[in-house]
């Protein structure tokens, strides 16, 4: 899942998701792009605030496993006052537990 | 603490909505306008018109990259589009401020409003409703009531918002008794003033209840659920920790389709991280 940064929070190694197109349609730097502090220059030469990034691999490939959905799931119940009663809050209610485990730094 | 006269006489002392709205408004109205005459009132503010071209050129639109005129982007993202993302664009300007408080943020409540704009918007496009973009601005304006306390009585609410996060008491309950009015009355009569739709007046006003009969039925409904549902996956911050509860005769209305949400998140994510970069960064 990819995710959005501001520039200064570019650290070296991360990868670009989304290419990095001017007006006319000319790719400035390619998805898939290792990136490194040293851009920083380059994205503030083209007036560019935030870039898409690939999110860690680690979360975005974290199983659903009994014991974090248990911990999603205690801790999404701590801010609510009901329970899903029907099929689409469960839906619901499962939507933000995939959420909080695959993509924790998505706020 | 301040009165709810002196609130009200803040509120009828904000800003209007820029002119270019308005004119916007006016040019659309003509049936004889071309996307050229929409555009040319567009070039004329700078921010507005470099975001118009960002959007259009964004995945939401999928020409990423080769609309390089605003009249272009006109045409291919449409005449309310436009109108509705100055308007969104406009107001972001209005309220670009600073908080004293620690506990929520304009960014981060901004943050929230953009993530029920894109969940309304999507629950839209499922149910087949007409005019999309009046369920993002919807979205992006049910809370606005909350900005002007930030910016009229910055001191005195973030004393309330403290009290709500430490006590876990209603924010609307709080607001009524500390101030005599709450965010959603509050919201509701800067949207008259600035005469919004009343469609939009109404998601302000029954965003809590979720069901207004007549025209705003249908995107009450689906601010109302969109706020749940932004809340629960922690996009942005409202000033309450805890998940409000759902009105289940919003489910009627709306009808959605099963495994809805699960199908829909990487798509909401994704919508949400783009609007989030194209209506927050400058320029």
């Amino acid at each position: 899942m990819p995710q959005y940064i501001l520039i200064k929070e570019i650290k070296d190694g991360m990868i670009l998701s989304d290419s990095i197109v001017n007006n006319f349609g000319q790719t400035l730097l390619p998805a898939g792009s290792v990136l490194k502090e040293s851009h920083f220059r380059f994205f503030r030469t083209w007036n560019i605030t935030g870039i898409m990034i690939k999110s860690d691999v680690e979360d975005e490939d974290k199983e659903l496993s009994p014991e974090l959905i248990k911990i999603a799931k205690a801790r999404l119940q701590k801010r609510m006052n009901w329970s899903p009663k029907n099929n689409i809050e469960q839906d619901l209610f499962e939507m933000a537990i995939i959420k909080m485990i695959k993509m924790p730094k998505v706020s | 603490m301040s009165s709810i006269n002196e609130i009200i006489k803040q509120i009828e002392e904000f800003p209007t909505l820029p002119t270019i709205y308005a004119t916007l408004s006016d040019v659309m109205a003509n049936p004889r306008s071309t996307a050229s005459d929409v555009a040319s009132v567009i070039a004329q503010d700078q921010a507005s018109a470099s975001k118009i071209l960002k959007t259009a050129n964004s995945s939401l639109y999928g020409f990423r990259g080769r609309i390089s005129s605003i009249s272009q982007a006109v045409v291919y993202v449409g005449f309310e589009e436009v109108k509705n993302l100055c308007a969104a664009i406009s107001i972001l300007d209005i309220f670009n401020m600073k908080s004293l408080s620690e506990v929520l943020n304009p960014v981060d409540l901004w943050k929230h409003s953009i993530a029920v704009g894109v969940i309304s918007r999507y629950i839209a496009k499922t149910t087949g409703a007409n005019n999309l973009e009046d369920y993002f601005v919807a979205g992006i304006i049910h809370d606005i009531g909350k900005l002007i306390f930030m910016k009229a009585i910055p001191e005195s609410y973030s004393k309330i918002l403290v009290h709500v996060s430490e006590s876990g008491e209603s924010l609307r309950e709080v607001e009524k008794r500390v101030l005599g009015i709450t965010h959603t009355l509050a919201g509701k009569l800067l949207a008259e003033r600035w005469r919004l739709p009343k469609t939009v007046q109404d998601v302000i006003s029954y965003q809590y209840i979720g069901i207004k009969d007549g025209h705003s039925q249908n995107l009450v409904a689906t601010v109302h659920l969109a706020n749940v549902v932004a809340t629960m996956l922690e996009l942005g911050k409202t000033g309450e920790e805890e998940v409000p509860p759902i009105n289940s005769k919003v489910y009627k209305i709306l009808q959605l389709p099963p495994h809805f949400f699960t199908k829909a998140l990487p798509v909401i994510i994704k919508e949400y991280q783009d609007s989030v970069s194209l209506l927050l960064t400058s320029k």
